[in-house]
Parts: structure tokens; C-alpha cells; sequence
């Protein structure tokens, strides 16, 4: 399957986990997914959806100066973007045990 | 991007960013600098670790930074309408859009395409045009004015009306002005829709906007004809010229004055030139002045007041100057010999038939000034 289709759709936890975990600008946050196994993962998506959830309100956004060359966007996350995370993980939660669990009982080969 | 400093930034970054940014045109300024902020500071972090291969396409990359981010475009959800759906109105605008995209994007449509996008600014000018000739129409009073800019308005006016539509219509094609724009640069379905509708009704409105050009056009022409204010008509004209004075002669080429002349119908011939009655002096036959009997006496100066038409000095009657026109013969009628006498006659008696002219329109400035005077 293309993991690329299954990342679509919890890019966002994703983004909200790592940035909740420590604040962090765009291709930061592009590392940190990657190091944990997101490989795939496109920096233009990471930087969208940063952007998306700050304009939702999840993010709150800070510009940090740096010496080498152009300012950083940092982001963090906010209150809101806390409960939004705290409720996609159990829905993250919720779905994997129920597609893992009808794997499990049809008999597919894992 | 007004937060980046530009010490540091390597050209092959700033290259693509502007690239990327090319890309958003369609968005408002601040929709834009929300997706690109922090963006140079990230792509340079990319290329000083991976190199500038890493890069890719920048339209790509501006497409998949515009999905990620929701901003509707960049999605295209390649859905088809069938009848019988009922969609969303905003979801039934994206079918649409699709589909023009797709057709658009097809190779023999994409370089026509390409012209005509670049064309677009033209086209804001246009229903812009359009839109303050319907304006001129519709409010009554600016019917008919000298054309510069409308037509049927004040050219004043007219420039400023033009420069008010064409700055809304630029606003409006840029995205910066709708009552429907929301944040993010992206309209409602609403103000789509009812922006398609007003472009649709331009296109539609735009014969009826030539159409009044041409009108207006005629009628400054016809109104120019007319400026002595006095008739519509041309009057009398010569080859297309029209016919100011005229100099008559006899059979044997003297100058004829007093010849008053009329038309098929028996109207006195009216030459009605531009300001006739300010360069003219008319004869006055009894107590009436009459503009149909000819030479007509001509001032040095336009008398624009009847004060001043009242007044002679620097009228000029004129003598006509081809007064050696040969003998008049008519095709129909045998040539008659003239008997040697009476030419010899002729001939002596010129200057004395030139002193009764003059005599003659001396009759004639006196016979002006008498009833004018009185």
C-alpha cells in the first residue's frame, strides 16, 4: 500500500504529537518525522499542515532570529491544539485496535 | 517573507521560493505570506544538508504545500457530476472548476490558455470600460457630451468614473476586493458565483457598450456639424465642402451682385456655415435681412455679439477674383454671333459697369446698416 495515502491522513496527529513534544520551526519538525520513521514524509505536507493548524488555532507561531541567515519560524502548541491532539490520538487508538483486530479475525497474514 | 533576512539565503533558494511563490498569485497578500513564512529558513536548512538537489519543482512543491495547508485549489477533488446529485453549492462550483481546469490543461488548449491569462489584466480594463458605459447610460442627463473618455458624459467625469471602475475591477481581479472574500484569499460560493454571473454580463454587455460609442460618436459628429447652434442640416454643400459665400457671374464673366437665389422649392438658399452669422453680412432687401442673396459681405473679424454685428467697420465686400471666366455657352442652343458693336460696346462699357458694382455695395452696406441701426 502507499504509505503515502496512509500518512495523509494522520499527518496531522503526527505534526501535533511532535510539535507538543518540543516547539519546533518547519524542516525541524520534517526532521523529527523522519526520524521517527516517516521517511516519506514531504516537507511541503509538513509546513502546509503547520500552517493549517496554526490557522486553526491548534499552533501558535514565533520568529526566531538567526545568525546565519534568514529568521526561523518557530511553532508550538497551544490549548487547543492539546485536546485536538489528546482526541486524535484515542480516535487514532480506537481505529488501528479495529482494523488490526478484523485483520486478526479474517485471517489475513499479517 | 517580511520577517527573513536576506544575508545568507542562497540564490538557488531564493530562485525557488519565488517560484513557489508565483504559484499563489491567486491568493491575498496575506494568505500568501502565511504559506511562505519561515519557508526560506527551512528550504536553506534542506539544501545545506542535502544539497540543492533536494529542491525538486517548485510548482510540486507549491501544490502539495497548498494542499497540506487546505486551501481548496491545490486539492482539485476529481469528482464528477451526475444528474441527480445533489451537491453543495461550493462543491458543485469545485466539479466545475475541475473540469475547466481539465480542459485547460488539455495540450492543444494549455499555450492558448497561457496568452489568455496573461491577457487578463486587459480584460479588467475592459469590463471596467463596460461597466462605466451601463453607468452612463443609466443616469439620465449624460446624454450627449463632447467624446473623450464616455460617451454621453462629461470628459472630466468620464476620466474620473473610468479610473474608479478600472481600480475596482484590478481589485477585484486580484482577490484584494469582494464583499465574499474571506481570510485565506479564497471566495465564498456566493461571491464566485455572482462573480461569474457580472464577467458573464460584461462579455454579454459589451456590444451594447460599443454600440453607445458609436452612437455618441455619430452624434458628436452631428452636433460638430451643427455648432452655429441654429439648424442640424450641413446646409449647402460643394464637392462635400461646404458652401460659406458664393460669387456669381454673368454669361460674359462680370461679377453679378444682389443675385439672390433660391431652391427647387422656393426657399430662400440658406448656407447655414459655422458661424455664418458672425463672419457674414447679409444684404437687406427692403427692411428684411436676407442670407440668400449673394455675395455675401464678409468681416475681417467674427462679430459674436449683435452689438458688434450692428457694426460695419471691417466688413469686407468682396470682388470677386475670376471675374475673366469665358463666355458661357449652353450645348442645346446654337452658338449667337454677337454683332461686332455691341462687343465693342461691352468692352467700353466694363469700368464703367465695374464703378456701378461698387456703387452697388455701397446700396449695400448702407442698406445693412440702416434697418440694423434702427
Amino acid at each position: 500500500m502507499d504509505s503515502t495515502q496512509l500518512l495523509r491522513g494522520v499527518l496531522d496527529l503526527a505534526v501535533l504529537a511532535v510539535v507538543a513534544a518540543e516547539d519546533g520551526y518547519g524542516y525541524d519538525v520534517v526532521r523529527r518525522l523522519r526520524g521517527s520513521g516517516l521517511t516519506d514524509v514531504g516537507d511541503a505536507s509538513v509546513y502546509g499542515t503547520l500552517r493549517r493548524l496554526y490557522a486553526a488555532g491548534a499552533l501558535t507561531s514565533y520568529v526566531v532570529a538567526s545568525d546565519e541567515g534568514p529568521h526561523r519560524k518557530y511553532y508550538g502548541i497551544t490549548t487547543a491544539g492539546r485536546a485536538l491532539l489528546t482526541q486524535q490520538c484515542a480516535d487514532w487508538r480506537d481505529f488501528s485496535t479495529t482494523v488490526s483486530t478484523l485483520l486478526d479475525t479474517q485471517g489475513a497474514t499479517a | 517573507m517580511s520577517d527573513t533576512i536576506r544575508q545568507g539565503v542562497r540564490p538557488e533558494v531564493e530562485e525557488f521560493i519565488a517560484a513557489v511563490r508565483a504559484r499563489f498569485v491567486d491568493l491575498s497578500e496575506e494568505a500568501r505570506e502565511e504559506l511562505l513564512g519561515g519557508l526560506e529558513a527551512d528550504v536553506s536548512e534542506l539544501v545545506a544538508e542535502q544539497g540543492t538537489a533536494a529542491l525538486g519543482d517548485p510548482a510540486a512543491y507549491a501544490d502539495e504545500l497548498r494542499s497540506a495547508a487546505g486551501l481548496p485549489d491545490g486539492e482539485r477533488p476529481r469528482r464528477r457530476f451526475r444528474p441527480g446529485n445533489v451537491l453543495g453549492e461550493a462543491e458543485g462550483l469545485q466539479i466545475i472548476r475541475n473540469h475547466w481546469e481539465e480542459l485547460v490543461e488539455h495540450p492543444r488548449v494549455a499555450p492558448v490558455w497561457v496568452i489568455l491569462t496573461a491577457l487578463q489584466p486587459a480584460w479588467w480594463a475592459l469590463r471596467a470600460w463596460v461597466a462605466a458605459v451601463i453607468v452612463a447610460r443609466m443616469v439620465p442627463g449624460w446624454e450627449i457630451w463632447g467624446l473623450t473618455w464616455l460617451p454621453g458624459v462629461h470628459p472630466v467625469l468620464a476620466l474620473l468614473l473610468l479610473i474608479a471602475s478600472l481600480a475596482i475591477s484590478t481589485l477585484v481581479g486580484l482577490g484584494r476586493l469582494w464583499p465574499g472574500t474571506c481570510e485565506g484569499g479564497q471566495r465564498t460560493p456566493g461571491a464566485r458565483t455572482a462573480l461569474v454571473g457580472l464577467n458573464v454580463l460584461a462579455v454579454l454587455l459589451l456590444p451594447v457598450a460599443t454600440s453607445t460609442l458609436s452612437d455618441a460618436q455619430g452624434s458628436r459628429a452631428r452636433e460638430v456639424m451643427s455648432y452655429g447652434g441654429w439648424v442640424r442640416d450641413p446646409g449647402v454643400l460643394n464637392a462635400g465642402n461646404r458652401v460659406c459665400n458664393i460669387a456669381a457671374y454673368d454669361a460674359v464673366g462680370q461679377p453679378l451682385t444682389g443675385v439672390q437665389l433660391f431652391d427647387q422649392a422656393g426657399r430662400p438658399l440658406n448656407l447655414s456655415c459655422e458661424g455664418q452669422q458672425n463672419r457674414k453680412v447679409p444684404w437687406v432687401l427692403g427692411d428684411v435681412t436676407r442670407w440668400n442673396v449673394f455675395p455675401l459681405g464678409e468681416r475681417e473679424r467674427p462679430a459674436r455679439t449683435p452689438e458688434r454685428r450692428a457694426d460695419l467697420e471691417g466688413a469686407r465686400f468682396p470682388v470677386p477674383d475670376r471675374a475673366t471666366t469665358p463666355a458661357v455657352t449652353h450645348p442645346l442652343l446654337p452658338p449667337v454671333p454677337a454683332p461686332a458693336p455691341e462687343v465693342e460696346e461691352e468692352d467700353g462699357q466694363q469700368s464703367d459697369r465695374q464703378e456701378r458694382d461698387k456703387a452697388g455695395r455701397g446700396t449695400q452696406r448702407d442698406g445693412t446698416t440702416d434697418p440694423q441701426g434702427g
